[in-house]
């Protein structure tokens, strides 16, 4: 057989192979991702602060997005 | 069964499948007559990842389709557009790599501006802009609705491709099955390797089409959560001390 084959079959199986993994990778990243940012949205004070915990001395309007 | 275990089945067929191609192709089947070097070999995965190519696109074209027409209008056709355009994507770049390995030892040149090469190019092109249009920011409907409209113009492409060895003088063959005239131009071995390279392939793009859809509706959670998250915020600075 001559390299050029080996090279088609190396690069179709290595490009599958890898593109599978990192689709895998990513899916599981963002499960785990949503699971922590629903387990923190059970809690309350620490997704929507209450009323108060801003420092008395920083201003009105500090950190409200723009 | 359920959608995941018929999933995982597809995967594990797919996985057992282009492992028997890969032995059948490069150990098993004989040479061919008229092909130096053994590159017949080729055969077994180069017209597979063009046709799995096509099926993504179809696929992605079907899905816009279902998009547009209001009645049938839901983000899950957007998504498995999406998720099968970039399966395609990556199945053209290994047909354009794969014709490209047998182009140099046949004609000498690793690229040439053959009527299919170059549709074939172009195909790939359009399908990465439409990709990259997909990221462009914009409230989720209008980019839905862009994108949309986007694959049912880069489809077009499709045909082109697939006629252009009969529509115009080209170096590369007329193509190894004839869908039209329903006409398989390899027989024995070669033509069940290259059957079993089809079915396997093809099992591969719904398994990846599948995960990367998932991806997509699990993406459009967490932006969802992300915004949810930003309103909150805002609502509780709100009643905050002036």
């Amino acid at each position: 057989m001559s390299g050029y084959i080996e090279a088609g079959y190396t690069i179709v199986l290595a490009t599958l192979a890898t593109y599978s993994i990192s689709v895998l990778v990513r899916e599981k990243a963002a499960r785990r991702r949503l699971s922590v940012s629903a387990a923190l949205g059970a809690e309350p004070a620490t997704v929507s602060p209450v009323a108060g915990d801003a420092p008395s001395d920083a201003p009105a309007d500090e950190g409200v997005l723009q | 069964m359920t959608g995941s275990k018929v999933l995982k089945a597809t995967g594990i067929l797919a996985l057992v499948g282009v492992a028997a191609t890969a032995w059948l192709g490069l150990w098993v089947t004989p040479d061919a007559v008229g092909f130096p070097h053994g590159l017949v070999r080729l055969l077994y995965i180069h017209p597979p990842m063009a046709w799995v190519a096509f099926v993504a696109y179809g696929m992605a074209f079907l899905s816009s389709m279902l998009y547009l027409w209001p009645r049938t209008r839901h983000i899950r056709f957007d998504r498995m557009a999406g998720a099968s355009a970039e399966v395609g994507v990556v199945f053209t770049g290994l047909t354009l790599a794969t014709g490209s390995i047998w182009g140099r030892p046949t004609w000498g040149v690793w690229w040439t501006w053959d009527p299919l090469l170059t549709t074939t190019a172009l195909l790939f092109v359009l399908y990465l802009g439409y990709l990259a249009l997909r990221r462009v920011p914009g409230d989720p409907e209008v980019v839905a609705r862009r994108s949309a409209i986007a694959a049912l113009i880069a489809f077009v492409d499709v045909p082109v491709v697939y006629f252009s060895v009969s529509w115009w003088r080209s170096l590369h063959q007329a193509p190894t099955i004839d869908f039209t005239g329903r006409h398989l131009y390899v027989h024995g071995s070669m033509a069940w390797t290259l059957l079993l390279g089809f079915v396997s392939f093809t099992l591969a793009y719904a398994w990846l089409t599948a995960h990367r859809y998932r991806l997509a509706g699990l993406q459009d959670s967490e932006a969802d959560e992300g915004l949810r998250y930003a309103l909150d915020e805002r609502r509780a600075e709100g009643l905050g001390p002036a």
